[in-house]
């Protein structure tokens, strides 16, 4: 069996797998990292998405064996000191979930955009979020949150932000 | 997903040497984004899967003035958007890559392995073929070049054998005034195409059009070549009112394949008047910019 070795969240991990083993499998089955979510398990729903290298990627249409020697960040990785990052503390304050099973992907995604657009429209927002579903169809406060998040990040504070969408 | 022996070459001439040795029983696994889901739904079911990314030659995409752009099998979709090579003459290839699926799929996916996978809905067959690209595929046989136009053999088929590798996809280089777009219908964007239209116009001295094609996808099994609906254009001065009248030529030229999940022929046919329409008037629109 192919070995294969990835940093997820900065903790190296090494196995031997079957080389079916999807990312997603690996990182919740032998990482034990559960927060990254199996949803159309066809590359679809973008409830498994995390990032490779810094890439957004749904992780279940990926083989483990293609995240080997390269750095994985899920969910779990976003978190510092059990301190929310901003953006999961305004998806917090915004009311960005409901059931919550899409929440991680989302994250993701949210997290690449605002990487790469530190101000981002609602279009933008909107656009950058196209490869999620959310089954709640709560998109309009998971664009909100992301805008809150946006502002927050720009403005450097930690007080709550109301987000207007359209600013 | 049934269980595969999984390879993963170092170099080209060793890839080449694992399709010669294993041919039909193995797939080639470029961005995985069609075939994973293929293999899940066991409609292929390689036995070996010989797995292209560490093979960094087939990652690259250069513009060459005469040569054209030569886009290396294995370059994702994400690094062709930000490669800055797509001018207006390719601007049809742009327009493909910003409506095939999402962010996260378009950061894996490949060009290589959307055209290998032949998918008769999917985008990136119908503007290589627009583009007459030239597919260059190796086995242990050698290299050859196949036009585009050959190499999509219907549904889910291409012109490959099953040892050869596609390496590189060449766009020719185009003449100066040319513009080209893509448009398509889908549901939702990202889906895929219900019907597409890829169209590109070369304007010659004084705007009258020196040369047009135009491909329909999604109307049949493979990208569809028009012969009519160009010919309207060439020699006239271009005009809303021209492309207009090739856009009912290509309506009345197409005849779409019914579509059991996405409609009727007859629904069809009008979204061709109308993509081929939109796709003429924005190469058009490109010949005249100059720019994407």
């Amino acid at each position: 069996m192919p070995r294969v070795s990835s940093r997820i969240n900065g903790k190296l991990y090494t196995a031997e797998i079957d080389p079916r083993t999807l990312l997603l499998d690996f990182i919740r089955d032998y990482a034990g990292l559960t927060g990254s979510k199996r949803g159309c398990n066809e590359g679809k729903c973008g409830a498994c998405t995390v990032m490779v290298d810094g890439l957004t990627v749904k992780s279940c249409n990926l083989l483990a064996m293609r995240a080997h020697n390269k750095e994985v960040l899920t969910i779990e990785g976003l978190a510092t000191d059990g301190h929310l990052s901003p953006l999961q503390q305004c998806f917090h304050e915004n009311h960005s979930l409901q059931c919550g099973f899409c929440t991680a992907g989302f994250l993701m995604s949210a997290k690449y955009l605002l990487e790469h657009n530190a101000k981002p429209s609602d279009g933008e927002i909107r656009e950058s979020i196209h490869g999620n579903v959310c089954r709640c169809t709560g998109y309009q406060k998971i664009v909100e949150g992301i805008q809150a998040a946006a502002q927050r990040l720009r403005a450097g504070r930690e007080e709550p932000v109301v987000a207007k969408v359209g600013t | 997903m049934r269980s595969f022996e999984y390879l993963r070459p170092t170099s080209l001439d060793e890839a080449v040497k694992l399709m010669a040795k294993h041919g039909r029983k193995a797939r080639v696994l470029a961005g995985g984004q069609s075939l994973l889901n293929m293999m899940k739904l066991r409609i292929a079911s390689p036995e070996y899967l010989v797995d292209l990314c560490e093979l960094d030659e087939l990652t690259t995409a250069e513009a060459d003035s005469r040569q054209g752009l030569r886009i290396g099998a294995m370059v994702t979709y994400h690094q062709l958007q930000k490669s800055g090579l797509l001018n207006s003459a390719y601007g049809m290839v742009g327009d493909a890559l910003e409506v095939i699926a999402d962010e996260q799929v378009r950061h894996v996916g490949t060009l290589g392995g959307s055209c290998c996978q032949a998918d008769p809905h999917g985008d990136t067959p119908n503007v290589v073929v627009a583009l007459e690209a030239e597919m260059e595929a190796v086995s242990s046989k050698g290299r050859r070049l196949i036009r585009a136009g050959k190499f999509f053999a219907g549904l889910l088929e291409t012109a490959l054998a099953s040892d050869e590798i596609l390496v590189n996809i060449r766009l020719p280089q185009q003449p100066a005034s040319t513009g080209s777009a893509y448009e398509k219908f889908a549901w939702r964007k990202g889906d895929y195409a219900i019907i597409s239209a890829a169209s590109l116009i070369t304007l010659g001295n004084g705007g009258q059009c020196a040369r047009a094609s135009m491909v329909i996808g999604s109307a049949r099994s493979s990208p569809l070549v028009l012969g009519r609906a160009p010919s309207v254009l060439v020699d006239k001065k271009v005009t809303p009112e021209v492309i207009a009248k090739a856009a009912e030529a290509a309506f009345e030229e197409v005849e779409p394949e019914a579509d059991a999940i996405y409609g009727s022929s007859e629904y069809k046919k009008e979204l061709v008047r109308t993509l081929a329409e939109r796709s003429l008037l924005s190469a058009w629109k490109r010949t005249q910019r100059g720019i994407n």
